[in-house]
């Protein structure tokens, strides 16, 4: 059922590495799509390397135009759909958070992103009026580093002190297997640990940043039920 | 790699399944262009296209675009919308 986004409107705050972590981990268990909706098409040059897993169907999206119908294919034919969008606030972000049933919002501890992240999370509360609909949200700490300058610490704490919006306890920290995957393709577990540092840990990264998702998805769809019996 | 999963409540997802239809309908796309404040960011594409058939149909699709105040184009893509059962 899920159609969930990665958006920020800054290009370089993870939203590739993450929408593909968390593409691949779904695919190991459930069929699954991944919608390439950047301009630059990196999930698309990925999968045409070897190792795609089988479950996971990438589409290639072109246009602003096309990309609610090509959501509603895949929302009707896998279980989940995650879309990768393009970094930069576009008719196209909206169109795809605004037909989202939850939205991913991937920063690094950044002034510049976090700055881009709040543009997003405003869009998005247009897009819950306009469609009179909760879409939940959450925003996601990347390419993280285990010792965080001050600013860095200054800048994650205002998101996770702030109330109106719901962060990601797991961050994905900066490995090597994560971009490694790019240049070989594959998945990380398909990785040779010999080969590329880290490896164990990088999938134990992105498969606890997979587990909180189902988590926060089963939570708003409870919530979501709660309120329509309401 | 070890094909050992270490994931804690990450099991079989059989609650999740596809669905039906994700896509909002018309008054709510409507009303997404209406308040959306990030821009398009593709260069509008413009094509033309002649038609040649009978009269007859040719004036009636001219009046439904008259009396509707709209113009061909816009008229034609309510049309094919109707055809496809997206209205």
């Amino acid at each position: 059922m899920p159609v969930i986004s990665f958006a920020n409107s800054k290009g370089g705050s993870g939203k590739t590495t993450s929408a593909l972590l968390l593409a691949c981990a779904l695919a190991e268990i459930k069929p699954t799509t991944i919608i390439d909706a950047d301009p630059r098409h990196p999930v698309t040059k990925w999968a045409e390397k070897d190792g795609k897993p089988d479950n996971l169907t990438v589409i290639t999206n072109e246009s602003e135009k096309t990309i609610q119908d090509e959501i509603d294919d895949a929302a009707a034919k896998d279980p989940f759909v995650i879309i990768d969008l393009e970094g930069t606030a576009s008719l196209r972000m909206t169109y795809a958070i605004s037909q989202s049933d939850f939205v991913i919002v991937p920063m690094k501890e950044q002034q510049q992103d976090a700055e881009a992240a709040l543009d997003v999370i405003q869009e998005l509360h247009r897009m819950m009026k306009a469609s009179r609909r909760e879409i939940p949200y959450a925003v996601l700490f990347t390419q993280s580093k285990w010792v965080k300058s001050r600013t860095q610490r200054h800048i994650g704490n205002q998101f996770r002190s702030n109330e109106r919006i719901d962060t990601f306890d797991v961050e994905l920290f900066e490995r090597e297997p994560f971009s490694a995957i790019f240049q070989t393709g594959g998945t990380v577990r398909g990785l040779d640990p010999k080969k590329i540092n880290g490896t164990e840990k990088a999938l134990e990264n992105a498969t606890k940043f997979a587990d909180e998702l189902i988590a926060k998805l089963r939570t708003s769809r409870e919530k979501q039920l709660i309120n329509e019996v309401a | 790699m070890s094909g050992e999963r270490t994931s804690l409540n990450f099991d079989d997802l059989d609650d999740f399944e596809a669905k039906p239809s994700a896509k909002p309908d018309k008054a709510t796309r409507k009303k997404v262009d209406q308040v959306a404040s990030f821009p398009s960011r593709e260069a509008p594409q413009t094509k033309q296209m002649n038609i040649t058939g009978d009269a007859s149909v040719l004036d009636r699709f001219d009046r439904m675009c008259k009396e509707d105040r709209r113009s061909r184009h816009a008229m034609l893509e309510i049309l094919m919308d109707a055809y496809e059962g997206k209205g």
